[in-house]
């Protein structure tokens, strides 16, 4: 058993996520979470130990990446591609679904735009998050974090960073249908503070934006 | 209330009969088979609908028992689809509108998918999975509209199934040859996995399961199965994705369009629901493919929420046409 698995099995598993189960733990005197990557019993056993395998390398090298850059993301402790899981800093707070969800306000408008700086500066070192829905950044004390690294990677491809800001284009429209609009430019307005080329992307997005199936092409 | 619908958006051209306790009084169909090495191509496929749809509707009528004068409303797919087929099937629904003096009602062809397995097993807040030629899309109902909380950004799982089985010679459709050859492979062969979000896309990995099968190194059972294996995990990923977003406000899941059929694709979406102790709900293999029943209900919807039909000359059509800009009265 290594590390990461008795750290496990002492703790109460906090929430069951669409990929992995995430545990509330201690490591070495600090609040950590847990995340292990589940076997899915609707995959092929090899695809699927190839995904989690390969999504947990991601993730761990993403988040490191991410740091040495001074991005706000949980300090990473442990990484076991074994067990496919990681350990991290547990950061209290709520994530920003909660904010648009629960009462939106001027805060969630403020929330949205630091998530829009912090887009900006991702892109701004070639990561592409992959899956930043806002129940990805956690709001703590008034500052936001990006979390879930699963399907971020390295590029430098304005098609990949267009396919980010699709992801919270979406996610504004499902959320809160009657503030998407207000949401995506506060979004933007963030993402234009922090990365210098956001206007090729955004332009971009536009035509990413219609590439499900009957949209009349732009 | 009876409501006779007109599918005719792409290789089916199909009229079915329903009354308002959705009991089906008919349902008649001829399907278009391409030439083998070929896809549907549209003005062969208008030809083919032109030259049956006048039997189709008699036939579907004479197989009801009614009269045609019993009919309250005429159902027909609007869109989206094949121009020139969605042409034959507006014309035919204007002409018996005309003669008879019948309102006229246009479908979106999706809506009609997902109305028919709603319906039928009368689910409340259902997260459903469109598999077909045409979508292949997770939604779910919120705010008067079908809003896609996942899709392709790119082919369907339709086209993915079809256009490889006709690159490496395999018949149409596709998607049951290869469900079978599929069946006898074993070893799984690396294929792009491409999932943003909960959207995804194909096309990177048709290219690839080309490109070994015309390298001759992978069997057409291991190519066949792998395909499957990739293309349906990705699906079942984005639909659980969805869901646990969704969290608790979807108490069930249903699988409909053509490519449902598929018994490898829902027996692992069934595995998915049940960590999330949800059902997975699907219809008999003949109503997942195109039909004119599933036109038929959304006309029933229609005139029974009393929203008044289209004067004939206003029933156009529209090649593209997104499910989620139609606006749902009756739920």
């Amino acid at each position: 058993m290594d590390v990461i698995e008795k750290l496990m099995s002492g703790s109460k598993l906090l929430s069951r996520n669409a990929e992995s189960d995430i545990y509330l733990s201690n490591y070495l005197g600090t609040r950590v979470i847990v995340k292990k990557r589940i076997e899915k019993p609707y995959r092929d056993p090899e695809l699927d130990l190839r995904i989690r395998i390969l999504r947990t390398y991601r993730e761990a090298n993403i988040l490191y990446q991410s740091h040495i850059n001074n991005i706000p993301v949980p300090k990473l402790y442990l990484v076991s591609l074994k067990s496919t899981a990681i350990v991290y800093k547990y950061i209290q707070g709520q994530t920003l679904s909660y904010y648009l969800l629960e009462n939106f306000s001027n805060d969630s408008l403020y929330f949205i735009h630091c998530m829009g700086k912090l887009m900006g500066k991702l892109h701004s070192i070639n990561i592409v998050h992959g899956d930043p829905h806002p129940s990805n950044f956690i709001v703590s004390n008034k500052k936001i974090y990006v979390i879930d690294f699963g399907l971020a990677f390295v590029s430098s491809s304005v098609k990949d960073y267009a396919f980010d800001l699709d992801v919270v284009y979406r996610s504004f429209h499902y959320l809160t249908p009657d503030f998407a609009n207000v949401s995506f430019d506060a979004f933007l307005n963030g993402y234009r503070n922090t990365y210098h080329n956001s206007d090729k992307v955004i332009k971009l997005h536009a035509k990413v934006a219609k590439m499900g199936r009957y949209h009349e092409r732009v | 209330m009876i409501v006779l619908g007109i599918e005719s958006t792409a290789h089916t051209f199909g009229v079915g009969i329903i009354n308002e306790s959705l009991r089906i009084l008919s349902d008649v169909r001829r399907q278009y088979f391409p030439p083998k090495g070929m896809g549907i191509e549209p003005f062969q496929t208008a030809e083919y609908h032109s030259k049956y749809s006048v039997d189709v509707v008699k036939k579907a009528i004479e197989e009801a028992g009614i009269s045609i004068k019993e009919i309250d409303a005429i159902a027909y797919s609007k869109g989206p689809g094949l121009g020139p087929c969605l042409r034959i099937g507006a014309t035919i629904a204007r002409a018996l509108s005309l003669k008879y003096n019948i309102p006229l009602y246009p479908v979106h062809h999706a809506i009609g998918h997902i109305e028919l397995v709603r319906s039928y097993f009368n689910l409340s807040n259902p997260l459903i999975v469109l598999v077909s030629g045409g979508h292949t899309v997770i939604t779910a109902y919120r705010g008067g509209r079908w809003r896609p909380y996942g899709e392709t950004l790119d082919i369907t799982i339709g086209n993915l199934l079809d256009v490889f089985a006709r690159e490496v010679g395999l018949d149409f459709p596709g998607g049951p040859i290869i469900e079978k050859l599929a069946s006898r492979g074993k070893r799984y062969v690396e294929l792009p996995y491409n999932i943003k979000g909960c959207n995804f896309q194909f096309s990177g990995l048709l290219t690839k399961a080309i490109q070994l099968m015309k390298k001759g190194q992978v069997s057409i059972e291991d190519l066949s199965f792998s395909l499957q294996e990739t293309a349906f995990s990705i699906i079942v990923e984005a639909t659980e994705r969805a869901l646990t977003s969704l969290k608790d406000s979807i108490n069930s899941l249903a699988i409909t369009g053509g490519v449902a059929s598929n018994n490898v694709l829902y027996e692992k979406l069934v595995k998915m629901a049940n960590i999330h102790g949800l059902k997975v709900y699907r219809l008999d293999k003949r109503w997942n493919s195109d039909n004119g029943v599933q036109i038929a209900i959304v006309g029933l919807r229609m005139l029974q929420q009393g929203l008044e039909g289209v004067p004939p000359e206003e029933a156009y059509i529209l090649q593209k046409w997104r499910f989620d800009e139609v606006d749902i009265q009756w739920m």
